[in-house]
């Protein structure tokens, strides 16, 4: 029998650049234009199979960070991963991103994540330079475009994922 | 803590539990679910197994368990079964308990606040966003605006500022399209120009030519015509399009720039001598009133403002007829300024493609308001810059003019002339200096 494993996997980043819409469409394969945003936190589950290995990844949905509400950290506890999620068509979600990873990696030290610029479908209004995005990945980050509404990026990211935090 | 009346605390104990929904779980050190009870179905956890791994079956204790403190807390976590609890975890010896509070409807009042101000700041978000990309695009307008106007302005050079002016403020079409126009033209050229600058140097020669032209396009301006080319060292002008006073003065301010211009042509013979030019400038004007067709000549890819016809071809004739320093006028020209210059007749000519026989006129001098003959006197040439205007001399200076004067007749006359026969050695006063009213 393949052994099951658990992972926490929480989800951060600023408000309203689509965490629970990466979620939705990786649970549930939909997606929905109406914003909802979330307070506290969501939880679900997901079971991915590495052919030698079914992780169950706990997806750990968290309120958008702003000023109003600030992560908090206990949330983290216990996370074997975190998924970094910033609004490509607003620049600024992308530093709550950066601040996000260094807080986390200050409080739990370092874990696997995956950093995606969502809503790549709107290519009009994108605002992240090919440049920063570069930067990124020369840090050995893995960065990817993701649309919560076509699909891109989004199952290729939770199973890269699930492959670091469960090996 | 203060002791609560036992009623009191019953009811509080039973408000709760119904209330909020109150559910547990009991887990061991080992993390097997010991126990479990309360609104369980609340949160989708009726069917829960004790005795079994508990983060097995409640997959969101995932990495909580074990505790690392004596208690925890999560606020506001939303389950399965669509409702949010908040979650207290309380170390009891080696066993934890989990406890869950309904919080649902505290969840929804503070989803609607938190959805409110999100979407107000993603709006402004948004107005930040779309002030930017405008400012953008007003800096690229204005960018874009700035190299149109240098452009234009660079055009303008190449232009008549009439023309100029008529197709930048739109009332002009850039198209094909001719008039038919009564138009006073002009024609004038330098004599002997290649002769005159042969000395000079080329930048010395361009240097001239440019202040000549410069000069007389300022003049023209001034009257109001319209600077159609420069061919080579020749003018061309024409009053009456696009901008006409009407026939009358149309031709009269062609008239009043002519003489304007042989007078400031006096003027720029003495600058340019003194600057070591030896011969001076002396251009022949031809004038002629007629029909012309004006407008766009040329192919779609390459076109010209410009007039043609007969009447124009006659204005070039009569120039070519004139004396240097003169100014000749067609008849048609001249029954319209009779009244503010003398003029005398010259032969008849004939012109190809005017059917009437032309009488040309040479220029002899304005007339002042009273209709006087006012001479002005003009020579120019090796060893010789004379220009006299009566009306622009002092009335302090004129003993003085007059006696330099015939000092001057005297040095003449007393240089008599190797190759002049005895007996006419003196000077011809009535030719010279000649009376060159052209030059007015």
């Amino acid at each position: 029998m393949t052994a099951v494993l658990q992972k926490k996997i929480c989800m951060l980043g600023g408000f309203s650049v689509g965490k629970t819409s990466l979620v939705k469409r990786y649970v549930q394969s939909v997606f929905s234009e109406t914003y909802l945003t979330t307070v506290g936190v969501k939880i679900d589950k997901k079971t991915v199979d590495l052919s030698d290995r079914i992780v169950n990844l706990i997806l750990w949905d968290l309120a958008g960070e702003d000023d109003i509400n600030s992560l908090r950290m206990t949330n983290l506890r216990g996370a074997a991963g975190y998924v970094l999620v910033a609004d490509g068509t607003r620049p600024s979600t992308l530093d709550v991103a950066l601040s996000l990873h260094k807080r986390v990696e200050a409080d739990f030290g370092p874990l696997p994540f995956v950093l995606l610029l969502n809503k790549s479908d709107l290519k009009e209004q994108w605002a992240i330079s090919d440049i920063a995005v570069a930067e990124l990945q020369q840090k050995g980050w893995w960065v990817q475009p993701s649309s919560a509404r076509t699909g891109e990026g989004v199952e290729a990211a939770f199973k890269d994922l699930a492959v670091r935090a469960s090996s | 803590m203060e002791v609560l009346p036992a009623s009191l605390a019953e009811r509080l104990r039973e408000l709760t539990y119904n209330e909020r929904a109150v559910a547990y779980l009991h887990v061991d050190a080992a993390l097997t679910l010991m126990g479990a009870g309360g609104h369980l179905d609340n949160y989708g956890l009726a069917a829960v197994r004790l005795g079994e791994p508990v983060v097995e079956q409640v997959y969101f204790l995932e990495g909580l368990l074990p505790l690392e403190e004596s208690s925890y807390f999560v606020p506001s976590v939303e389950l399965d079964s669509g409702r949010a609890a908040d979650l207290h975890f309380h170390q009891d010896g080696a066993t934890v308990w989990v406890v869950l509070l309904d919080v649902t409807a505290a969840r929804d009042a503070a989803r609607q606040m938190q959805q409110k101000a999100y979407e107000m700041t993603l709006l402004q978000e948004k107005e930040v966003q779309l002030n930017r990309r405008l400012e953008s695009l007003n800096r690229d307008l204005e960018a874009a605006n700035d190299f149109l106007v240098t452009i234009s302005t660079k055009i303008s050079h190449y232009l008549a500022p009439q023309i100029y002016k008529s197709i930048f403020s739109g009332q002009k079409d850039v198209a094909i399209h001719t008039e038919r126009k009564e138009l006073t033209i002009f024609f004038s050229d330098i004599k002997d120009f290649t002769a005159t600058t042969e000395s000079l140097q080329p930048e010395e020669m361009t240097f001239l030519l440019n202040e000549y032209f410069t000069e007389m396009s300022t003049i023209a301006l001034k009257h109001g015509g319209t600077v159609d080319k420069f061919i080579g060292d020749a003018l061309v002008i024409f009053f009456g399009d696009p901008e006409t006073k009407g026939t009358v003065e149309d031709a009269r301010a062609c008239i009043n720039m002519a003489t304007e211009m042989q007078s400031r042509l006096a003027e720029l013979n003495v600058k340019w001598r003194s600057a070591g030019t030896e011969q001076p400038f002396r251009v022949r004007m031809g004038i002629n009133t007629g029909f012309c067709n004006v407008g766009n000549f040329g192919s779609t890819h390459r076109m010209d403002y410009t007039a043609i016809g007969a009447e124009v071809n006659l204005a070039a004739r009569l120039q070519s007829i004139a004396e240097p320093g003169h100014i000749v006028i067609s008849y048609d020209t001249y029954v319209l300024v009779r009244d503010i210059v003398a003029a005398r007749a010259l032969p008849q000519i004939s012109v190809k493609g005017v059917s009437r026989t032309v009488v040309p006129y040479v220029v002899e001098g304005v007339l002042d308001e009273a209709g006087r003959k006012i001479e002005i006197f003009s020579e120019h040439m090796t060893g010789l810059d004379f220009y006299l205007d009566p009306r622009a001399i002092d009335a302090t200076a004129l003993e003085r003019i007059r006696a330099t004067l015939r000092n001057a007749i005297a040095a003449l006359e007393t240089r008599g002339g190797e190759d002049v026969p005895a007996g006419v050695a003196h000077l011809d006063q009535k030719s010279s200096p000649s009376k060159v009213s052209g030059s007015l």
